[in-house]
């Protein structure tokens, strides 16, 4: 065979095999001698899969060798392996963390709108916080922070002031209880949301005040840059009286607005003194208190900026077709603060607790 | 890349960090070399095992100073043979007989190459569609040395096509090879 003639991959694998006769394997190794290039490179490219292949059969070390072997290493090395928790590990971890995570966001006020609270101060008396979780209620002494859904009541002749983050702040009155409903901040606007229970609160807004609103048994207040005063009657009735600003009143039956120098009462909507004759759902004010009534003839708070000689009165009380009422309070001697001297004179501003109580005992 | 893809050079270093896996895998891929490497030379199982051992624990000591880390086969090949040198002079055998089997062997450059190509040629094989998969594993790879015939039944082929298509399937194979620098 020439070097133009060149063996088929088969012959020269069955070449080298051993599978060809010895005649054959002769003519074919003096082909290979001769420098035919193109069979050589064939046949080395073959050689060398076969030896790689024969390679793959090599006997391997015993079993305990190669553990041995295996192991040494870990005596040489620090071996990084992935840890693996234990099952049983698992869920512990998993609580750890959990319990980890809660204690920093309360520690390091991660979630800061939760976290907002009111506080007291002023405390005089006999005032108390409820515990949400067991339902006791603890005594409460100045500085104290006040959380959202933190009921507060004051006793008998006590009272507190709640002043919060934006300026804020909520006077308390003698035998008062209001709840934190709210308290969150929003592009540097505040909402502050209270549930009143009983008693008086005289509340002030500020000027970072987005929303200041106090919720009743029938009804709703809102303030915007007002200092109002909501008193819980008796019989579950609201009285509110704005001494600045304006204050939106939403009860079920209606919607309106009180400005400064008014009074409103919002009667109960379960009263028993609901008049018989009222078929419509509206309630016959002339059972509620009335600027003549001895009833309120002892506030608790008491307006100390507000000119009497400049509030005029804007709605004549008709009753008969309103369940407000507006009462007048410009120098009327019958009205329940006429018979306190709460002259402008004896405060410097509304809104200013300190000058609430000072009211309180000046007007008393 | 699968640790059994890395190079030698990576899975030293992988070592040296720390990694158990890569000097399980070191290990796998060099065995049958050092072990195949003692026995050659006359030694029995339990002492080519014990050869395989030493051989190890010297790697293991070396890893950080290996230099030509690309040479790895033929300095385990080298370090394989000392190793019998001292057993057999350690058990007073016939050093001279010995002496002649390493000249008759082949290199251990040789060696460790066909180390490195049982890897390529394995990966190739692979890529191999069927039959050709099939029969070059009954033929060449399987540890059974099964006759045509018996190959021929099992596939349900005829004897007589096993040889033309073994050599398809082979140049397929080189095909591969080729392709991927062999």
């Amino acid at each position: 065979m020439d070097n133009n003639t060149h063996y088929s991959t088969e012959q020269l694998i069955d070449f080298l095999e051993g599978r060809l006769d010895s005649s054959s394997s002769f003519v074919l190794t003096k082909h290979l001698e001769s420098g035919c290039k193109v069979c050589n490179e064939t046949f080395e490219i073959y050689k060398r899969m076969f030896s790689a292949i024969q390679t793959l059969h090599w006997k391997t070390p015993s079993p305990s060798a190669h553990k041995k072997v295996v192991q040494a290493y870990s005596g040489k090395y620090p071996a990084k392996t992935k840890t693996r928790w234990l099952p049983f590990f698992r869920p512990a971890f998993i609580a750890l963390t959990v319990l980890a995570l809660i204690t920093l966001a309360f520690l390091f006020n991660l979630n800061p709108g939760v976290v907002y609270a009111g506080y007291l101060e002023n405390v005089t008396g006999q005032v108390e916080m409820k515990d949400p979780t067991t339902g006791s209620w603890h005594t409460v002494t100045h500085g104290q922070s006040v959380p959202i859904n933190a009921s507060i009541r004051s006793l008998s002749e006590s009272q507190a002031t709640i002043r919060f983050p934006g300026g804020e702040h909520t006077l308390l009155g003698s035998e008062s209880e209001v709840q934190l409903m709210e308290l969150t901040q929003s592009q540097g606007l505040w909402e502050i949301s209270l549930e009143q229970v009983s008693g008086q609160t005289e509340n002030q807004t500020a000027k970072k005040t987005d929303s200041f609103t106090i919720r009743t048994q029938v009804g709703m207040a809102n303030g915007h840059n007002a200092h109002f005063i909501l008193k819980i009657l008796p019989h579950g009735s609201a009285e509110m009286r704005v001494l600045q600003g304006q204050v939106e009143i939403h009860t079920p039956s209606q919607n309106s607005i009180i400005n400064s120098g008014e009074i409103a009462i919002f009667p109960s909507t379960n009263s028993t003194e609901v008049s018989p004759g009222d078929t419509d759902g509206n309630l016959d004010p002339s059972p509620y208190p009335s600027p003549e009534s001895s009833e309120t003839t002892e506030p608790t708070f008491v307006p100390t900026n507000t000119p009497k000689n400049k509030v005029t009165p804007t709605q004549t009380p008709t009753p008969s077709d309103s369940t407000i009422i507006s009462v007048p309070t410009d120098g009327a001697t019958d009205s329940p603060i006429s018979d306190v001297d709460c002259s402008p004179g004896n405060s410097g501003g509304a809104g200013n607790s300190e000058n609430a109580n000072n009211s309180v005992s000046a007007c008393k | 890349m699968k640790i059994s893809d890395y190079p030698d050079d990576k899975l030293i270093a992988q070592c040296i960090a720390g990694q158990q896996s890569a000097w399980e895998e070191l290990i796998a891929r060099y065995e049958k070399l050092i072990y195949s490497t003692a026995l050659r030379t006359g030694l029995q199982p339990n002492e080519a095992d014990e050869v395989f051992q030493n051989v190890c624990l010297i790697l293991l000591k070396e890893l950080k100073h290996l230099r030509q880390t690309n040479s790895l086969g033929a300095w385990l090949v080298t370090t394989t043979r000392r190793e019998c040198w001292a057993l057999w002079r350690h058990e007073k055998l016939n050093l001279e007989e010995l002496d002649e089997q390493f000249a008759s062997d082949e290199s251990p450059e040789n060696l460790a190459q066909h180390v490195e190509d049982a890897q390529k040629v394995l990966s190739a094989f692979k890529q191999l569609g069927e039959p050709c998969h099939q029969l070059l594993w009954r033929l060449y790879f399987d540890e059974e040395n099964s006759s045509y015939a018996e190959i021929a039944r099992d596939l349900n082929i005829s004897p007589n096509s096993i040889g033309p298509t073994r050599s398809r399937c082979l140049e397929k194979l080189k095909t591969i090879l080729i392709s991927n620098n062999f």
